[in-house]
């Protein structure tokens, strides 16, 4: 625990470090306005909180970032942590369902192939998931958006919700979410039914479950009560490593279908120069990550008698 | 388990298709237009904003201009200038109200003034000729003291101490701002709340998500009377690709500004109107004029035969049309070919379009005479270009143009290194760059005012540190008969000698070959058949400083049919508010940690048997 | 371990034996290899200056004149695909190999000398790992300048985590070993150990793991290219970025081959990883298994 703690850390000062490294500093871009007076130019840099010593600046930002005050954004003039919050809804909306079909698809297929391992099913698994892996998401969301969006005319081209919907219509939502859900989950399925089948031919090879064989029991009981069981342990901590998969997924799936998240913002944010967000969205990032990994091992440790946590 | 998941999701598949599929009525009257470039929300700020794009519909002005770019009554019903320029009386029109009910007065105009004059960094030059300098100030500057008076509600009067030529365009055409609003507001610091905005003119902005849209709302107070659409919608696309699909599928029912090849396409659309119009934008080539670039190496195109031999160099006419696809209009001087002063066009005659003809072997011997020869392979020079990618995917048809230039200018032996930059770095590279800065040619624009006054000032003037890190005229061309001219320009009001002065310029500019002229926009737009009543003219009605055309057009536009095209979904069945329905949310949360829990729990509890 | 006492040409012919017996693998060295040598020798190939405009011949849909069509200047599809692929190749060679020696020398070093040494080096690692790489990188572009080296150098930076940790893994279950113990114990310098014993057993997985990385590194460079943050030049990734403002005139080709090509460089890559660890692999008992299955477990 205290390591993620410090890991936190460690990020929010490298970004830090990265961001003061830009020619100008970051408060660059918010000098465009060539009819500037110099006492202006002062104001403004004041009213961020440019102009203190880079120490200073330095722990404020980290101060910052604990108690939520991650500075005003350079673009929005809102505080950057507004800015962010409102956009997290509709990475969540993408991501989590992604992940759970990611998952639950996941889990099925690794399961149908360790099954009948060599058989057609396990081939076709494999070369699904070498077909994915090796798929440029952006091309297959924009082959995707194509198809269905322009010859088909059956889904939206872009964005979360229709105009002449206000509030939440979880129709509407779900015909905008499965092109971008399509996208980035195919690639994961493919990668993590294959992760789900091998844990499971490794369970399989087990003294345990030649035993189990031995004594007479019929396959599907083994397979289901036993092998299945102590293999899908090892899925739950690669589960966390999905989260960061599906997250960088998610900025490149953002953009092909306009889907107003983090993803979206992260791009437009760094090609602004709005460095609040910036750091910002980089420690929601790791705290994502880290987080997801921390519950995965307390699920894994959880579900596997062995372990214990002092 | 396996094929109760399987039925339950194609149960799901089929009714989101099914229910995607029947098209139900529009109950409000929206028009969605799209657009290809988030607004800032600092763009409805009135002292930070940078353009009227956004305004506009909020904000009429006391003058408006028509589709001719002839100077029509907006706010102010009339006006009268003294035979000697300096006094400029409005009357407003009677019963005039904000859209909470508070009536408009002239009281409204002179606290306009006066805060954009002591707070706005971008505008307080619009009323530069009444003003005098003030240290207390953000800008440092202030009203002359008894210039802006207001004898009674309806009336606003100025007095100038001089005649100046761009004053009335400049400060009647500007919008009107509300004192009972925006009187106490920090905005220097912070941004209107849009829930409570109040505005004057046929649209307010109300809501603003953030990468998504910005909606208006009809104003039933607007002068002009509540406008037919009950809602305009701006909504952001990704690029011009996804803007056109947007437009083909019912989406969005506007397009301002497609692209010159995407057009073929929206033509074969049975239900999509297309139109065009000539607008104010003057897209160039900028020299770098300093004769030693940043690094110390000599610049080549500091010499007038190097930029001669470049303009010859290249076919513009053919380029231009490949790239935008016909939609354009060569240009061939600095001042855009609509632009006049009172009805006289201000465009120099004598200069010939194409501005030097095509003609590269004369190119080549300049380039020869110029201390450039050719080398073995045949190469004289290396440029550097720089030049935007104009937002996250790009417009290509900029590109394009200048990759054919570029083959152009290697077949005389230049060979163009094309540095293609995102928005900011672009900008920063361009313009914010202390001179000498270190490139040679860079693409870049202007859009002008409704006066001959801007693209001389901006565009070839070194006038207040234009010509310095921050300045448009980021090639650094320093002539100082320009400056004179310029100056003059401003303060001469009889429209033959005004006229002369800037025709004068354009001369000038185009012997020197201060920029290399490339096109004046030819906007297009595409609208859904079922709206009408744009006005299509002198301006894109969704554009800078015809802002007030773009609020008569929006006003006016109706909703022909009501009956939608396949992708409406109906209205919230869920509860309507504007944030998201929590409950449901919070229940399928709920669910899922009780299934993980339950999962977690009987794993559990049979291997703990097991063993 | 396994002692082949054959010679260096038996070896290698072994190798190709054990190699060859996939076919995808086979399949794809074979493209890789025409890949490069088209893309090297394109000059002789094309007789035609791949970046010559040629308005007449503005987006040309597939013909037999044009395999692959003709892009918005009118320049042949085909050449641009082939020449496009030696940025891609270069990079995904350069890039994995910083990764790769990175990745190799921080995991040995880690495992060798264990304690705070190890602890740092995982640490970082760690850092690495929980920033997520695309937007990392996308703001170290974004802010040194968009420039071939740059990308390079920042892919190769973020790639060597999970190459230290899995050479990490290898090199302790290596230390235990006795003649390791054994070299300690007479004194042997630690670049003697590293250079003689260390780094030659590991070989393999080393080449293994880096060529299964690459894939990842096209698809990163590639993603930058389409995000427009990469200099202007003849690339995939901003054919591809080109491609979308022309598509909706219909040019789909466009789109559709900078993308095929893309696609089908990873999948040759990863086939052809996939080969190398089904070769070099001397525990013949594990089955197809996928090699990102160890990367993602061993922690």
């Amino acid at each position: 625990m205290a390591v993620a703690i410090a890991l936190i850390f460690v990020v929010g000062t490298l970004n830090f470090v990265l961001v003061h490294l830009v020619p100008g500093g970051p408060g660059a871009i918010l000098l465009n306005n060539p009819r500037m007076s110099p006492s202006a130019k002062d104001a403004v840099l004041r009213s961020f909180g440019l102009d203190k010593p880079l120490q200073e600046q330095y722990v404020l930002y980290l101060a910052g970032l604990v108690t939520g005050n991650w500075g005003t954004s350079y673009f929005f003039l809102e505080p950057a942590f507004d800015v962010i919050a409102s956009r997290i809804p509709a990475t969540l909306l993408l991501m989590v369902p992604s992940l759970i079909l990611t998952i639950l698809i996941g889990i099925v297929l690794g399961v149908l192939a360790a099954r009948r391992p060599f058989t057609y099913v396990d081939r076709f698994l494999s070369a699904f998931s070498f077909f994915f892996y090796a798929m440029p998401a952006f091309w297959l969301g924009f082959v995707l958006l194509t198809v269905f969006a322009l010859f088909l005319d059956v889904l939206p081209a872009a964005g979360m919700s229709s105009i002449t919907v206000s509030g939440f219509d979880m129709i509407d939502y779900l015909r905008h979410l499965i092109l971008p859900m399509t996208t980035l989950t195919l690639v994961n399925i493919a990668n993590f039914s294959l992760l789900v089948r091998a844990s499971l031919v490794e369970v399989l090879d087990q003294n345990y479950i030649t035993t189990a064989r031995g004594k007479g029991l019929p396959e599907r009981l083994v397979f289901y009560r036993h092998a299945l069981r102590n293999g899908l342990l090892p899925t739950v901590t690669m589960i966390g490593l999905f989260v960061g998969f599906i997250l960088t997924g998610a900025i490149l799936t953002e953009t092909v279908f306009s889907w107003p998240g983090l993803g979206l913002l992260t791009f437009d944010s760094i090609l602004r120069r709005d460095y609040p967000i910036v750091l910002g969205l980089f420690f929601i990032f790791s705290v994502m990550i880290i987080a997801s990994n921390l519950v995965t091992d307390l699920i894994y440790g959880l579900l596997d008698p062995r372990i214990t946590y002092d | 388990m396996r094929s109760k998941i399987l039925l339950v999701s194609c149960v799901v598949l089929l009714s989101i298709l099914q229910i995607g599929m029947t098209g139900i009525a529009q109950q409000q009257k929206i028009l969605v237009v799209a657009i290809t470039g988030e607004p800032e929300i600092t763009e409805l700020n009135p002292v930070r904003m940078t353009t009227t794009y956004y305004t506009a519909e909020a904000y009429p002005g006391l003058i408006g201009w028509d589709k001719d770019g002839v100077v029509v009554p907006d706010l102010a019903k009339t006006w009268d200038i003294s035979p000697d320029g300096l006094t400029y009386t409005f009357h407003l029109r009677d019963g005039l109200k904000w859209s909470d009910g508070q009536p408009l007065t002239s009281d409204d105009v002179l606290f306009t003034i006066k805060m954009l004059t002591e707070q706005s960094e971008f505008w307080y030059y619009l009323w530069a000729p009444i003003q005098v300098p003030k240290a207390a100030t953000v800008t440092g500057y202030a009203i002359m003291p008894g210039a802006v008076t207001t004898p009674d509600p309806q009336t606003v009067v100025m007095k100038l101490p001089s005649p100046s030529a761009t004053f009335f365009i400049n400060a009647a055409g500007w919008s009107v701002l509300p004192r009972h609003y925006y009187e106490g507001m920090n905005l220097t610091a912070g941004n209107p709340d849009l829930s409570t905005y109040v505005a004057s003119g046929p649209f307010i902005p109300r809501e603003k998500v953030a990468g998504d849209r910005l909606v208006y709302v009809a104003n039933p107070n607007y002068y002009s009377g509540k406008p037919a659409l009950d809602e305009v919608i701006f909504k952001v696309y990704r690029d011009s690709t996804a803007a056109d699909i947007a437009l083909e599928s019912g989406e969005a029912g506007m397009f301002p500004n497609v692209p010159g090849q995407d057009v073929p396409a929206l033509q074969k659309v049975p239900n999509l109107q297309i139109g065009t119009e000539q607008n104010q934008v003057n897209i160039y080539i900028t020299f770098n004029h300093h004769q030693k670039l940043a690094d110390g190496s000599t610049n080549p195109v500091s010499k007038l035969e190097v930029r001669k031999a470049i303009a010859m160099s290249v076919d513009l006419d053919n380029i231009l049309n490949s790239s935008l696809n016909g939609y354009y209009k060569l240009a061939n001087q600095i001042q855009v070919s609509n632009m006049g002063y009172l009805g006289k066009s201000v465009t120099n005659t004598s200069i010939p379009t194409p501005e030097y003809p095509y003609d590269p072997a004369v190119a080549a011997k300049l380039l020869d005479a110029a201390g450039y020869p050719a080398d073995a392979s045949g190469n004289r020079m290396s440029l550097s270009f720089v030049m935007s990618s104009g937002g996250r995917t790009g417009s290509t048809s900029s590109l394009k143009m200048m990759q054919l230039i570029q083959s152009r200018l290697q077949a005389v032996g230049i060979k163009l290194d094309l540095i293609v930059l995102d928005e900011a770095s672009a900008r920063q590279r361009i313009r914010l760059q202390a001179p000498p800065k270190d490139w040679n040619m860079a693409l870049w624009s202007i859009s002008s005012s409704p006066d001959p006054d801007t693209n001389a000032y901006f565009m070839v003037s070194t006038l207040a540190g234009n010509g310095d890190a921050g300045g448009w005229n980021v090639g650094g061309y320093f002539n100082p008969i320009v400056n004179d001219l310029t100056v003059l320009g401003e303060n001469t009001t009889g429209v033959d000698k005004r006229v002369a002065i800037y025709q004068r310029i354009s001369g000038i500019a185009h012997d020197e070959l201060a920029v290399l002229e490339l096109y004046y926009q030819t906007e297009v737009l595409a609208w859904n058949k079922m709206f009408q009543g744009f006005i299509l003219g002198l301006g894109n009605p969704m554009h800078d400083y015809w802002g007030a055309l773009k609020a008569q057009s929006l006003a006016q536009v109706t909703l022909v049919e009501a009956t939608s095209t396949t992708s409406t979904t109906e209205t919230s069945s869920m509860t309507p508010g504007t944030g998201f329905d929590y409950t449901t949310i919070g229940a399928v949360v709920v669910v899922l940690v009780i299934v993980i829990g339950a999962a977690v729990f009987l794993a559990r509890r049979r291997s703990a048997k097991k063993t | 371990m396994t002692e082949r006492c054959l010679s260096g040409a038996g070896k290698a012919m072994q190798l190709w034996k054990a190699y060859a017996r996939s076919k995808s693998a086979v399949f794809g060295l074979v493209f890789l290899v025409g890949l490069a040598l088209a893309a090297a020798f394109a000059g002789y190939i094309f007789h035609v200056n791949p970046e010559l405009p040629d308005l007449a011949k503005d987006r040309v849909p597939p013909s037999f004149e044009h395999w692959f069509g003709t892009d918005y200047l009118g320049r042949d599809q085909l050449v641009l695909i082939v020449y496009g692929a030696r940025p891609s190749l270069i990079i995904a060679f350069t890039a994995g190999a910083l990764l790769s020696v990175l990745g190799t020398l921080t995991g040995v070093l880690a495992g060798y000398f264990g304690g705070r040494i190890d602890g740092f080096i995982m640490r970082t690692a760690d850092v690495f790992l929980t920033i997520p790489t695309l937007p990392l990188v996308i703001l170290v572009v974004a802010l040194m300048g968009p420039n071939l080296f740059n990308v390079m150098l920042i892919i190769g930076l973020t790639g060597w985590p999970v190459m230290a940790r899995i050479v990490r893994a290898d090199t302790l279950s290596l230390m235990k070993r006795e003649f390791i113990e054994i070299e300690r114990v007479m004194g042997a310098s630690i670049r003697r150990i590293l250079f003689m014993h260390l780094l030659p057993n590991q070989l393999n997985s080393i080449l293994v793991y880096t060529s299964l990385s690459i894939p990842v590194v096209i698809l990163t460079e590639a993603g930058l290219e389409f995000l427009g943050l990469t200099p202007l030049s003849i690339s995939w990734g901003f054919m591809l970025n080109t491609s979308i403002s022309y598509w909706i005139s219909g040019a789909w080709w466009l789109s559709f081959f900078p993308g095929l090509a893309i696609f089908s460089t990873a999948l040759a890559f990863y086939f052809v990883s996939d080969g190398l660890k089904e070769a070099l692999n001397p525990k013949a008992k594990r089955r197809r298994e996928s090699l990102v299955v160890q990367l993602a477990t061993r922690k």
